[in-house]
């Protein structure tokens, strides 16, 4: 299986799992983002 | 014109007019800091695009894009699994699991730094002395290390190599001023500027990279031909590399270089950074760290991943052109790589110059926006945690000294010594040193730090237990087993004539925080099960700050 011309899992699968990654962080901030705590003050 | 092809006056207005913006936020800095609190943590209220590209920039200095991108160039794409743990560790886990409890524990002890924070966690003025001991110790060598690679680069690349001295000290003046006077306010605004900066630089150079050498799939494509050619002479590599698009064979040299150094020393050395931690604590409140995760993670993956695959595409374009990989062409070192690289690249293209200066500057902003947040760091350590561990009230009772001026004071006094440093220390080291902070830091810290967050009654038995064996593991292999880090401090040499005790073995490859972060972990868990409980002395971030 190639990916963008990289034939190794474990290279293309470094740049999925950077993809994957940023995808979870949106994922976090969607869901807890708007219900996390407010200001202290 | 340098002997790079960098026009000279281009590159000396764009970074005068960068440097009078620096001075200007240095202004606002100073305007808004009335007192030590402000100095140390600004006025808590940061918005979530500060604090993301302030933690970027800090996080990624000139070794992420030449020390690390050069290793891209002979380690090939590899690293890149370096980028996810920057992103995963270093961003995802330090503020879902790490930021947001610190910033909640840091507001509720009235902590106003790392050192500050542990020692409070713990009830503790030896950890906190322990703590701030081993950042005035370590991090100026780390300090050092940016700054001078930085100069390094910049004095060759433009060709001004005979004006080093007036390039490191200006530098060094520059920033010891903006930090001194502006305090963390100055800091994380100019961080944020350098941030943008990169990452507009970085973006062009993707993209250029990849326009010049046919487009994704087809230099990715010539990448992975090069190695089935199989004709190189010298790679840079160790026994086990298998090709710039493939992972190193399971355990073997380059494999354990690999993944113990690059890795994982440097990944989860992330998490106990404490010029990172400060920036937790500086926030408004829990969703702006949560709105910086995701702006962090994005600037992290754009300038980590364009240098580490730029890094390694070189390969290409070197062979292309000059018929030599990249470890063979740039005879200057690792750290020349990606930017002979640049140079050779832009000066075919239309508006070439514009992007090599903006190449410049960028590299300039990431050494600059490291070095002052180390700068300050350190500067507090000194001024601040250490300098209140022997200060008393009239009772005699200790108690946190809130002088700016002190802090100040030893900003510049610990400037002075990073500048010695840049002298005494060796070259190529770029990248080790960034490596040897880390490790250290994590394996010395990381258990102590979780623990106290996340514990309701934090032990300090197990705590030291875990930071005594955790430093001298690290310390221990780091000067006598491991390769890379026993030439900071060549005593295995001075000792037995060899710079590490095995010399055959493949353990020298092997990390020190591989060994002595588990060991450290460990102890803290057998003071934890088999130590004497102590009398409960409740939550102390209900308890309030701790009296000492």
């Amino acid at each position: 299986m190639s990916f963008f011309g990289i034939t190794d899992i474990w290279i293309w699968g470094a740049y999925v799992a950077c993809f994957a990654c940023t995808a979870l962080c949106l994922a976090y901030y969607i869901y807890f983002g708007r219900r996390g705590e407010g200001p202290d003050e | 014109m340098s002997d790079f092809g960098v026009q000279i006056p281009l590159f000396a207005a764009m970074a005068a007019v960068f440097i009078a913006v620096t001075i200007l936020l240095g202004l606002y800095g100073y305007r808004n800091t009335k007192n030590n609190q402000d100095f140390m943590l600004g006025r808590k209220k940061s918005n979530a695009f500060v604090i993301a590209l302030s933690y970027g920039s800090t996080f990624l200095s000139t070794s992420a894009i030449i020390g690390f991108g050069g290793q891209a160039a002979i380690h090939g794409m590899s690293l890149l699994w370096l980028c996810f743990l920057n992103m995963f560790i270093g961003v995802f886990v330090a503020f879902a699991i790490f930021g947001k409890r610190t910033r909640r524990l840091g507001r509720a002890l009235k902590a106003s730094t790392f050192a500050d924070l542990l020692g409070k966690l713990y009830r503790s003025k030896g950890i906190r002395t322990f703590t701030a001991a081993v950042i005035i110790v370590m991090m100026p060598i780390y300090c050092a290390a940016v700054l001078k690679g930085g100069v390094n680069s910049l004095a060759v690349i433009t060709g001004l190599t005979q004006y080093y001295d007036i390039i490191l000290l200006g530098l060094a003046v520059i920033i010891g001023l903006y930090v001194a006077y502006g305090g963390i306010i100055a800091v994380m605004y100019n961080d944020a500027l350098q941030a943008v900066i990169m990452f507009c630089g970085m973006s062009v150079i993707l993209i250029v990279t990849y326009v010049t050498l046919g487009g994704v799939t087809a230099a990715n494509g010539a990448l992975s031909d090069l190695w089935s050619q199989n004709v190189w002479g010298y790679t840079g590599t160790l026994p086990g590399f298998d090709g710039w698009t493939s992972f190193s064979d399971f355990g073997s040299d380059e494999w354990l270089l690999m993944v113990t150094t690059f890795l994982l020393g440097v990944g989860i050395g992330a998490l106990t950074q404490p010029q990172l931690v400060v920036r937790y604590m500086s926030a408004k409140d829990d969703r702006t760290l949560d709105k910086s995760m995701i702006i962090g993670a994005l600037f992290i993956f754009v300038i980590v991943g364009a240098a580490y695959t730029t890094g390694a595409l070189s390969n290409v374009y070197f062979v292309d052109r000059y018929g030599m990989l990249a470890a063979e062409y740039v005879s200057l070192g690792v750290d020349f790589i990606i930017p002979t690289f640049i140079l050779d690249v832009f000066s075919g293209i239309s508006f070439g110059d514009i992007f090599v200066s903006l190449f410049l500057l960028s590299l300039l902003c990431a050494a600059i926006s490291t070095i002052s947040a180390l700068m300050h760091t350190i500067g507090t350590a000194a001024g601040y945690d250490l300098y209140s561990t022997w200060r008393k009230d009239r009772k005699g009772r200790a108690v946190d000294t809130q002088s700016v001026r002190i802090n100040r004071i030893s900003t510049m006094v610990m400037l002075v010594l990073v500048v010695v440093y840049c002298y005494l220390m060796p070259s190529d080291i770029i990248a080790k040193a960034t490596a040897l902070f880390m490790g250290m830091t994590a394996t010395a810290l990381l258990p102590a730090y979780a623990h106290g967050l996340y514990s309701k009654r934090p032990r300090q038995d197990a705590a030291v237990a875990s930071i005594v064996v955790g430093t001298l593991t690290y310390m221990f292999w780091a000067l006598f087993v491991c390769k890379g880090t026993s030439i900071f401090l060549p005593i295995c040499k001075w000792i037995t004539g060899n710079p590490v005790l095995f010399m055959d073995s493949s353990v020298m490859y092997v990390d020190p925080v591989i060994v002595s972060l588990p060991l450290s972990v460990l102890a803290m868990l057998l003071v934890l099960v088999f130590g004497r409980k102590p009398a409960d002395t409740g939550d102390p971030a209900e308890a309030g700050p701790a009296s000492e």
